[in-house]
């Protein structure tokens, strides 16, 4: 009886372990591009303030990222880029003030950069997909923090179906965490009205393992 | 006041409340914009890469309130100028 339980408790185990990682063909340590000359990745932003809601988008994404799929949680790394320069919000003027030395300040620090640093809490979503926490080092402005966001990854191997889109194996990320404008020394005027102090960033995007 | 001031103030009072329709109309936006995205619709790979769609940007001009203003403001300052240049000369007895 001892050794049936034990033997159950092991099996759920592995297949535990299992679930939270990709159950794919490809073997070994994999790096997925998130260089997209489409322009279809995309980051955006969001903040409340008194006025109206500001929404921004930005398309100019690099990086990528490397793991082995059977053992995703332990041996994910990489690092994500976005140029300020691709940051849009549908005001011309503002977009100025966006890039302006005391926002962003583009001139000296033309890319935001999220490394990865690890993950936690990762729980397995159907067959190819995990969610769970990423945590990594956030840079804006020349200023580096800390910061988890929250993430589901889908990993579809190469078929008709994905040549579409690119060639390769793809993953597919979508993230989402807040910034706080004052850790990085953001003064948050923006065209005369103020900004909320917490920015909402989403992160939609494709990477290829294609060599 | 005279007849061509009273012809001036109403014309005015019309042009702004034009202005401020045409406002609404758009949506009553506080900031003017040039450019309005649009989420396009999700492909089938897309959604099977558990993607969110993509938004993409339009130029498309929506006047906002500060337009609005600005446009109000200039109708003000060109009607007050023409009331003042017909107002009646005194005439000498």
């Amino acid at each position: 009886m001892k050794h049936t339980v034990a033997a159950l408790l092991v099996l759920f185990l592995a297949i535990t372990i299992n679930a939270q990682n990709f159950s794919v063909k490809a073997k070994g340590e994999q790096k997925f591009n998130f260089a997209d000359p489409g322009g279809r990745n995309q980051v955006s932003f969001s903040s409340e303030t008194p006025l109206e809601d500001i929404f921004g988008t930005a398309n100019g994404i690099s990086g990528s990222v490397t793991f082995d799929p059977a053992n995703f949680g332990k041996t994910l790394k990489g690092k994500l880029s976005v140029s300020v320069k691709s940051m849009q919000t549908g005001i011309s003027l503002r977009d100025e003030h966006l890039r302006s030395a005391n926002w962003l300040n583009e001139a000296g620090f033309p890319e935001v950069t999220f490394e990865i640093n690890g993950v936690s809490e990762l729980k397995a979503d159907g067959a190819n997909k995990v969610k769970g926490k990423v945590n990594g080092k956030f840079s804006l402005r020349g200023v580096t923090k800390d910061i988890t966001a929250e993430f589901e990854a889908t990993y579809l191997e190469e078929s008709e179906m994905t040549q579409k889109r690119a060639p390769g194996d793809l993953l597919g990320v979508r993230a989402e965490f807040d910034v706080n404008l004052n850790d990085f020394g953001i003064q948050n005027d923006v065209v005369g009205t103020k900004v909320a102090k917490m920015i909402e960033i989403d992160f939609n995007v494709v990477g290829s393992n294609a060599k | 006041m005279n007849k061509k001031q009273k012809n001036v103030l109403i014309s005015a009072i019309i042009l702004i409340v034009i202005v401020f329709t045409v406002w609404a109309g758009y949506g009553m936006e506080i900031f003017t914009k040039n450019k309005v995205f649009v989420e396009m619709p999700l492909t089938d790979i897309e959604k099977a890469l558990g993607l969110a769609p993509t938004k993409t940007w339009q130029d498309k001009f929506i006047p906002g309130l500060d337009a609005a203003f600005a446009a109000s403001a200039v109708i003000s300052i060109i009607s007050g100028l023409l009331i003042f240049l017909f107002k009646n000369k005194k005439k000498d007895i």
